[in-house]
């Protein structure tokens, strides 16, 4: 068994998820935002690692959740990424808070 | 044989009717009368073809076969079953029925004929513009008549009979715009319609013994269980009839005054009597199909079918009381209508009077056994009162053209009381300046007035000549037909020792005499007493043949009921044997040995009657013939102080009517109307203002709760939506953030 205890994992993942989120809510740049939501993706990965390892080492879900968490952040920042050039090609900005048009 | 294809006489000019007003062959006026004519003469065809053949089967034959319900004298058809019977219509052909066909066919055939000229189709500008539609009612009043005398039983007999009452209805309103002047307050008013008045009389009075007549079979058919003659005419019917009471009363007697109050609506006997004079308002042809010759006949067949009944009524030894109280009703009745011919100015109300009186004669003869002479005399006189009221037509066509003639041609001549309708403004007020008219006046315009003919025999020979065969017929002069079945009446009576009866024949048959007189001296004999009697012009050919017609038939039609003079040679009587056997249906032996008895001239009851008719004419001649009466003259008889008002008032039956029954039946009318307004109108009306009361809270109710709750739902639910949009901010963070709290919030709430 390792000598770190799992709490401490979840402590890191929880505060790198608290991070991500801090950054997704206030950072006005869209780039900034789809980071933020990267970090928290990345905070579950710990997560389900370390669960993995802790409580079902014999079972691969763990991984495989991760791997599959890893694949899609990938391709989500690829479509962010693209909504976001097409976004300001005819807006001139990536500040979410003048991409509001979408409103009463 | 043809006797199965019966049913096809009534349906000819049912036919025509139908064609008539369905098909619209009312565009031609000629092909509509040709119409009517034809059907009614294929009518008269098969009619005299199956008497023919009647003759030659024999008449004892016939009417056993018809009683005993065999084809082809008696063709019937299960209609509905009945109770324990079956109810049946079709056709019933004995020796009376067959012979009314012959003879309504015949003389419904002449008049048929005849009306044609009077509605004036010679001269297309002044038709009658109700031409075709006249002919259509006469062929649907022809069928009525018809299937009345071939019904197999009341209740279908019942139903001919109401389509008659429809039809004289319709034919006596059939001016129904003819308007009526009366003088009232000291000038002439026009007052309702007279035409249209004289209809309703006539419908509404022969209502009343019509309600009669459906009790009594209704009663019949509760009692004996039916109304089929050929069921009726059984012997052990007519003896189980004799065993029931109805109430304590023997049930035949109940069942006969109720038949004989129908035949005294539709044959106008004394109490309902009323409505015939008044009906004279109809065209003429109407007065001589409907109130002369047929119609009112059917009164007296209905009693002729229905005699077993009436003779089976009464006790061993003693007279039936229904036979007993037609033949007292029709006494008085022959009397009292023939005075009120006395005093008539119309020269149809005279006519009407005296047919009123014939039709009493007739009833008398019923009831006093005479059944033969009864049916003998209902045949004579309709073919010589048919040729009366059609000559009596022509003779007003005649004083019409005289008038118009008189006044010059500048009056459209549509019918004979149209003119009346026309007349101007200044003739109108001309009138109102003429005083009150004593009874033996009458106006100068008047065509029907006797007072204003005199001396058309020159200017009308073919219609006098004809006219004086009819009158001679109807007055009992010997040869005619009057005389023979008159004088068969009389001898009856007398033969059975009715010496009432019989004087009482012998006075109608002075009284008819005489007012007959009366008739032809005012209106063929003396000189024109107006312009209009000196220009009257002779009636075209296609009337004055049907007269040339008539008049033969009214001359020896009378011969077939001749009595046995001869003796051993046997050239009378044949009508007898013909009908000998028919009023004795189902009453026994003993009676038909009476029926078939010979019968031969009294010379003494003849000589009698002759005495008296002589003595009417006599009297006729004294008064009217010696000496004319000049023009305006005043009418010898009027001089006679109270018996004149009496009879020219015709006994104030009207008046007594309209101030008894009539204001009666208007006072329950009030009385109703005021039930009806001020009660029943009441409760309506309260029923009605507490539902509005109701429906008021009600429509409060819905529209405030009901449609509030529906409205404040729809508004709160956009309410909240211009609310509820405000969260939409388009800031993708601040739904990020949300979704954040909400998963806190499931994941806090979601905890163990």
């Amino acid at each position: 068994m390792p000598s770190i205890p799992l709490q401490w994992y979840l402590i890191v993942a929880a505060a790198l998820f608290c991070i991500g989120l801090y950054g997704a809510l206030v950072r006005r740049n869209a780039v900034a935002i789809l980071m933020g939501v990267e970090l928290m993706l990345n905070a579950v990965n710990i997560n389900l690692v370390a669960f993995w390892r802790y409580i079902t080492p014999t079972n691969m879900n763990g991984q495989v959740f991760a791997i599959f968490i890893i694949a899609l952040a990938a391709a989500e920042a690829a479509v962010g990424l693209a909504l976001f050039i097409a976004i300001y090609r005819t807006r001139d900005t990536v500040n979410v808070e003048e991409i509001n048009l979408l409103k009463f | 044989m043809l006797a199965q294809y019966a049913l096809l006489i009534p349906l000819f000019p049912l036919l025509s009717f139908f064609a008539i007003v369905v098909l619209g062959f009312n565009r031609n006026k000629r092909l509509s009368s040709n119409i009517a004519i034809g059907a009614l003469a294929l009518s008269g065809i098969l009619s005299y073809l199956i008497f023919i053949q009647a003759m030659g089967v024999g008449a004892d034959r016939v009417l056993e076969a018809a009683v005993n319900g065999e084809a082809p004298w008696a063709t019937l058809w299960n209609w509905a079953p009945l109770g324990t019977s079956t109810f049946q219509v079709g056709t019933y052909l004995d020796p009376v029925s067959i012979l009314m066909l012959v003879m309504v066919t015949t003389v419904g055939l002449m008049i048929f004929i005849y009306a044609q000229g009077y509605m004036g189709i010679q001269d297309p500008a002044h038709t009658d513009p109700r031409y075709s539609r006249f002919f259509a009612f006469l062929s649907l009043f022809a069928c009525g008549m018809l299937g009345f005398v071939i019904s197999p039983n009341l209740i279908q007999a019942l139903v001919f009979w109401e389509l008659m009452g429809l039809c004289s209805f319709l034919l006596i309103g059939f001016w129904f715009d003819n308007p009526k002047r009366v003088y009232r307050n000291g000038r002439w008013t026009t007052v309702g319609v007279e035409n249209s008045n004289a209809a309703k009389k006539a419908f509404l009075t022969t209502r009343i013994g019509d309600v009669g007549l459906f009790l009594g079979i209704t009663l019949l058919s509760m009692i004996g269980g039916s109304t089929q003659w050929n069921v009726l005419y059984q012997p052990e019917t007519i003896a189980r009839l004799q065993e029931m009471t109805f109430f304590g009363v023997p049930a035949l007697i109940v069942i006969c005054l109720l038949l004989f109050m129908g035949a005294v609506g539709k044959s106008a006997q004394f109490p309902l009597h009323v409505w015939l004079p008044d009906a004279m308002a109809g065209p003429t042809p109407v007065s001589a199909m409907i109130h002369a010759a047929t119609m009112v006949a059917a009164g007296v067949f209905l009693i002729a079918r229905t005699y077993p009944l009436f003779a089976a009524a009464g006790a061993e030894g003693q007279p039936s009381v229904p036979l007993l109280t037609v033949a007292v009703i029709g006494a008085f009745t022959s009397v009292f209508a023939a005075s009120i011919g006395f005093a008539q100015a119309d020269i149809k109300r005279i006519l009407a009077f005296s047919t009123i009186s014939q039709l009493g004669l007739m009833f008398m003869a019923l009831g006093t056994g005479a059944w033969v002479a009864g049916v003998f005399h209902m045949l004579t006189h309709a073919f010589f009162k048919a040729l009366l009221f059609l000559g009596s037509g022509s003779v007003i066509h005649g004083m019409e053209h005289g008038l118009h003639h008189a006044h010059g041609e500048s009056h459209a001549h549509v019918s004979p009381t149209h003119h009346e309708a026309e007349m101007e403004d200044a003739e109108m007020e001309l009138l109102e300046r003429v005083p009150e008219m004593k009874s033996w006046e009458s106006e100068p315009d008047d065509p029907q007035s006797v007072y204003n003919m005199g001396g058309l025999r020159h200017r009308m020979p073919a219609t006098f000549w004809t006219y004086m065969m009819g009158v001679l017929a109807l007055t009992g002069i010997p040869i005619w037909a009057g005389f023979w079945s008159k004088d068969e009446i009389l001898a009856h009576a007398f033969e059975t020792g009715q010496y009432g009866f019989w004087l009482v024949g012998l006075l109608a048959t002075f009284m008819t005499a005489f007012y007959m007189a009366r008739q032809v001296f005012l209106v063929f004999f003396g000189q024109p007493r107006t312009d209009a009697a000196t220009h009257a012009a002779e009636s075209v050919r296609s009337m004055t043949i049907p007269l040339m017609v008539l008049a033969v038939f009214s001359t020896f039609v009378g011969l077939v009921g001749m009595p046995d003079i001869v003796g051993p040679f046997h050239i009378g009587g044949w009508l007898h044997h013909w009908l000998a056997l028919v009023p004795t249906t189902g009453l026994g032996e003993e009676a038909v040995a009476e029926a078939t008895a010979p019968t031969s001239l009294n010379v003494l009851v003849a000589g009698a009657a002759l005495g008296a008719a002589g003595l009417g004419w006599l009297v006729g001649y004294l008064l009217y013939g010696r000496k004319a009466l000049p023009a305006a003259g005043r009418d010898p008889l009027s001089r006679i102080p109270v018996i004149w008002d009496v009879l020219w008032n015709k006994y104030w039956v009207d008046q007594f009517y309209s101030k008894t029954f009539i204001a009666l039946t208007m006072l329950l009318a009030r009385v109703g109307n005021f039930i009806d307004r001020y009660i029943i109108d009441a409760i309506v009306n309260l029923f009605g203002g507490v539902t509005r009361w109701f429906s008021s809270i009600f429509r409060w109710f819905d529209s405030t709760i009901v449609d509030g709750a529906v409205n404040w739902l729809g508004l709160g639910t956009g309410e909240a939506g211009q609310w509820m949009r405000l969260l939409q901010t388009g800031i993708v963070q601040n739904y990020l953030l949300v979704v954040f709290v909400a998963i806190v919030l499931i994941a806090f709430l979601l905890r163990r």
